[in-house]
């Protein structure tokens, strides 16, 4: 059995492969490609998102109580992650190469900050909270659907 | 540690706390910078006027060296680490340092105030100026010391990290009382005597305690965040500090009391194989990285490691008697290759990454969730432009060769120190542009 930790951890990763191919594609100047590959990422990040905004952290607030902690600064991060693949998505559809990989740069170390915090403190949080064979079983059906 | 609900994940200090460690760093460097080109020109004068040889760097008990070196260790590389930790602290273990600003202000000026007044004490000989130089050293680093521990004993959950930092901030602690000791023995040599075994403790307590595992603790952290590698092994992480931390108690004691003697060589073996070790991890994980764009800080960490090698060959070498006619320079090489090469490198290379992230996190926070101006705030590469951050490693790189060749060749002198000086002209610029650009976007 495998915890939420590390189904979440393992998601990350997968998650950093496809940013680190489309910023390679930027770097090269293969606007059209990374153009794809931007869409690919955003989508896997977004599902990324939804699962623990609407399954991982209602669990964690309703079996703790805490509303106003942790949970809500991640979905905060989370809004400010979605701008930013969007305004990185408009400087790849104007070929603007360097524009693209600076916000690229800041959103990438955002994103692994955030990853850190989740890993290091909630994701054991929600180990310690949910129930583990349920979430596992969810977590998968919603990972299944992105490979 | 805590297990309670008032975790902040939002908490990072204020953004004057690290950067006012990061702005003052530089320039410490550049008096190092500017020391050295004097100590240049005097030997200069002294073989044109009285046609001797130039007399530099002949050992590494000289006081030149001593206050020269500081002005780096203590000045430049402390002040970055302190100022680093304040951060990181924040975000490894989710807790603040205690005491917030006030100790930020206090910590930082007394470190700067016992830095300058060491210089002074060393260069006048005025007795009670190391006193007072060991007064605002001892306060500054044990209150650090002391927040930075209680931040890590109150996180949120323990991890390798956490621990390498705790056993760091215990090794400042040990290699501070040593440093005192020894400035003290400087000022009043009359009544303590001057025991040269305690020079070989601090060190080996400064450079592979307080530094060595404060460097190794947060890689497990920013070499996966920024470079997008694999994670270092998890058993490694959490075996390499205490076999660190330990050989450090065995190389420091051995030497001591049993210098030469097979049990402190044999402690000195285990320390360098952990740090062999953990520079050919450091390697690996490098080459592994996903992210395949230009990244200057993987070249400073490049760099760093193939330093630490010559280092560790270079201390097997001198171990083994093969360069014994050479003794003193072997030292003053190794210690320009560990501080300029392997320290140096490695900090000011996650400077790169740390200062323009800083700074836009903080920026981004102005903007109070405002995505209008975020999506105007100035991206990363904007804030520290790559030419910039280029041209400072390849000044880093020259610096750092002639410094190496200083020791050999004592007419270079002059030029290391230019190049010292220059180098860290330029962080200064670095740092004080993004500084200006944060300060003009909290004021908007």
């Amino acid at each position: 059995m495998s915890s939420i930790s590390e189904l979440m951890t393992h998601d990350h990763r997968r998650c950093d492969e496809i940013y680190a191919n489309a910023e390679e594609a930027i770097g090269q100047g293969d606007f059209g490609g990374a153009a794809n590959l931007w869409k690919e990422f955003c989508v896997q990040v977004e599902q990324h998102f939804t699962l623990e905004e609407q399954v991982l952290f209602p669990g964690f607030e309703s079996a703790t109580g805490m509303q106003g902690g942790p949970t809500m600064m991640m979905r905060g991060e989370h809004l400010q992650m979605r701008e930013m693949l969007k305004s990185i998505a408009s400087s790849i559809a104007q070929k603007e190469a360097d524009d693209a990989l600076g916000q690229c740069e800041s959103l990438m170390i955002f994103i692994q900050q955030h990853n850190m915090k989740e890993e290091q403190v909630l994701y054991p949080m929600l180990d310690d909270a949910l129930p583990q064979q349920e979430m596992e079983l969810q977590i998968n059906e919603v990972l299944a659907e992105k490979v | 540690m805590k297990q309670d609900a008032s975790l902040n994940f939002d908490f990072i200090p204020y953004w004057t706390i690290p950067f006012r460690f990061f702005l003052t760093a530089p320039l410490f460097a550049m008096t190092a910078g500017v020391f050295l080109s004097v100590f240049g020109i005097q030997a200069l004068w002294g073989m044109l006027s009285e046609g001797s040889d130039a007399v530099l760097w002949q050992s590494r008990w000289l006081v030149d060296v001593i206050y020269t070196l500081h002005l780096i260790t203590l000045g430049t590389i402390t002040m970055i680490m302190v100022g680093a930790f304040f951060q990181v602290a924040s975000v490894v273990g989710g807790r603040l340092l205690p005491g917030g600003k006030a100790v930020a202000v206090l910590v930082h000026s007394f470190l700067i105030l016992g830095a300058t007044l060491f210089l002074i004490a060393m260069t006048s000989g005025v007795t009670w100026l190391f006193l007072l130089a060991s007064f605002f050293l001892t306060t500054s680093l044990s209150v650090f010391s002391v927040c930075g521990l209680i931040s890590i004993f109150r996180a949120q959950r323990y991890s390798p990290t956490l621990i390498s930092m705790a056993l760091s901030l215990v090794s400042l602690l040990i290699m501070m009382c040593a440093g005192a000791y020894l400035l003290l023995m400087h000022g009043y040599s009359e009544h303590l005597g001057f025991d040269r075994r305690w020079t070989d403790f601090h060190l080996v307590w400064a450079l592979a305690g307080w530094v060595g595992l404060l460097i190794i603790g947060v890689s497990f952290q920013v070499i996966p965040m920024f470079h997008v590698t694999p994670s270092f092994n998890l058993s490694f992480q959490r075996i390499l500090p205490v076999v660190v931390f330990l050989s450090i108690i065995l190389v420091s004691f051995s030497s001591f009391f049993y210098k030469g003697e097979l049990v402190a060589v044999i402690g000195k073996a285990v320390l360098l194989a952990c740090y062999g070790f953990y520079g050919i991890s450091v390697w690996r994980l490098l080459n592994k990285r996903k992210r395949k764009i230009e990244d200057i800080t993987v070249q400073f960490w490049k760099l760093a490691v193939i330093s630490l090698f010559v280092f560790v060959i270079l201390q097997v070498m001198g171990e083994s008697g093969l360069l014994g006619h050479w003794a003193e320079e072997l030292s003053l090489l190794s210690g320009i290759l560990l501080i300029y090469g392997v320290v140096l490198s490695v900090l000011v290379g996650m400077l790169q990454k740390i200062i323009p992230f800083l700074s836009y996190l903080h920026m981004q926070r102005f903007c109070q969730g405002d995505f209008e101006r975020i999506k105007n705030l100035p991206h990363m590469r904007a804030i520290l432009q790559v030419k910039h951050s280029r041209m400072f490693l390849r000044l880093h790189v020259v610096s750092l060769l002639l410094l190496l060749l200083m020791i050999m060749v004592p007419s270079v002198t002059i030029v290391s120190g230019l190049a010292v000086f220059i180098q860290f002209s330029l962080l200064l610029f670095i740092v004080s542009r993004v500084v200006a650009m944060v300060y003009k976007a909290e004021g908007v």
